[in-house]
């Protein structure tokens, strides 16, 4: 069968510590059965490793932070557009989501397709709604409160027993076991990230997660669970392996069922010792370690470009329980012609 | 007692048990594989020890001791769905 040739720009291609999600999106990309793509990779810095791995990009754009203002990001993405014909962009940073999705009628008029979740459902799941979100949607959550000054801990403190985690409003995460070092993580995480910081309590457990797609419709295309077993300093999974746990891939329908939601999603979720489940965060994209989804059976990133194209793809209905990702580190040896050339010309 | 081993485990035969529903996975010696295999066959404690006792020197007495502590272990690791 005739492949259809795709042009899919992706950014997030930070492929460090705490890796951004574009690499495993284009590996899933790459293995496509119904469309060749030639892969546009989006770089906000000039060292950012997917820009020089082998075979993953076939060209790399450097592209400016959306807290320079929208207008840059926008008229770079349509110079890109004019000379590299984008058909699809999938964004992968938290901080570049809200702006190009409300850019969406622009860049559907550049010809530039999308699938992105509504400001709404943005909103709605926002770490500081969580709450309201938990209400409405009859899920477990623990209790949080939305700071913008450190004077306000103390309080919270009280009222919410420790410990406690304060988190970004983007990204960043610290636990804090008594009020001095939440102070301090607020400071550090506010300077940071920017205000509002999160206080949220402390759930002990196994931490499990979930990679899904929404098509906007209420119907989930993909879902796959996946169990951490082995975190960074930073909380982001170093290893882990698929699960079938039918508690979460029923909770996972239940949410995209009743917020239509419209896209990728990951679901963080806290398994405690007495097997009840709290929500902590849900992230409006697809996560880091999606090519695990790709590696058990479900293609999701593959999926998200025919919903931007518009096609209604078959929901997934299985997955392989049992697969194990691993990530590692690797140093490539880059010349500095190369970097030097990226870094004046924007492009490589 | 009737014992309920949760289904869908994958045991190997070195007695790495993996249970895919919560990602947990655990190793059994060489007696607890031979006793959880039966307790995934035969889910009554009488057969179990008439099963064992055609090929151990085992009183009941020690049976029902050594049963129980095995079961504790089962239960901690979430894979005894229920005793009744």
């Amino acid at each position: 069968m005739k492949r259809e040739k795709l042009t899919i720009a992706v950014s997030g291609l930070n492929n460090t510590d705490n890796p951004g999600p574009g690499v495993p999106v284009i590996r899933g990309l790459r293995e496509s059965t119904h469309f060749e793509p030639r892969i546009l990779g989006l770089a906000y810095e000039n060292m950012e490793p997917g820009a020089y791995m082998e075979g993953v990009a076939d060209k790399t754009y450097l592209i400016p932070y959306p807290s320079n203002g929208m207008e840059p990001l926008l008229a770079r993405l349509e110079e890109i557009h004019r000379r590299d014909k984008i058909d699809v962009l999938i964004p992968n940073f938290d901080s570049e989501l809200l702006p190009l999705i409300k850019a969406e009628n622009r860049l559907t008029a550049m010809g530039i397709r999308t699938f992105l979740p509504t400001i709404g459902q943005y909103d709605e799941r926002l770490k500081s709604n969580l709450p309201e979100f938990g209400k409405k949607y009859d899920l477990s959550v623990p209790g949080s409160h939305t700071v913008s000054s450190a004077l306000e801990i103390p309080g919270i403190c009280r009222e919410l027993s420790g410990p406690w985690m304060i988190k970004g409003k983007f990204y960043d995460a610290v636990l804090a076991h008594n009020v001095e070092q939440a102070i301090a993580a607020f400071y550090r995480i506010s300077a940071q990230w920017g205000l509002p910081v999160v206080v949220q309590q402390y759930i002990s457990g196994t931490e499990v997660n979930v990679v899904a797609v929404g098509d906007g419709k209420g119907n989930t295309i993909g879902a796959v669970p996946m169990r951490k077993m082995f975190v960074t300093d930073k909380g982001k999974a170093w290893s882990g392996i698929t699960i079938a746990d039918k508690y979460l891939l029923d909770l996972t329908k239940r949410i995209i069922s009743n917020t239509f939601w419209r896209g990728g999603m990951e679901l963080e979720m806290i398994r405690s010792s007495d097997n009840k489940y709290y929500l902590v965060e849900i992230n409006p994209r697809i996560p880091a370690w999606v090519y695990l989804a790709v590696a058990a059976g479900q293609n999701l990133p593959e999926a998200i470009v025919h919903l931007a194209m518009g096609m209604n793809p078959e929901p997934f209905t299985a997955f392989e329980a049992g697969k194990m990702f691993i990530r590692y580190s690797y140093d490539m040896i880059v010349d500095v012609n190369t970097h030097q050339s990226f870094a004046f010309n924007g492009e490589k | 007692m009737s014992i309920h081993i949760k289904s869908g485990l994958r045991i190997s035969d070195q007695g790495l048990v993996f249970d895919p529903s919560t990602g947990e996975s655990f190793t059994l010696n060489p007696t607890g594989l031979i006793l959880l295999r039966l307790m995934i066959g035969c889910n009554d404690e009488n057969e179990i020890f008439r099963i064992l006792n055609q090929d151990y020197e085992l009183s009941r007495l020690e049976f029902d001791r050594y049963l129980l502590d095995f079961l504790a272990v089962l239960k901690s690791m979430q894979i005894l769905e229920n005793e009744a």
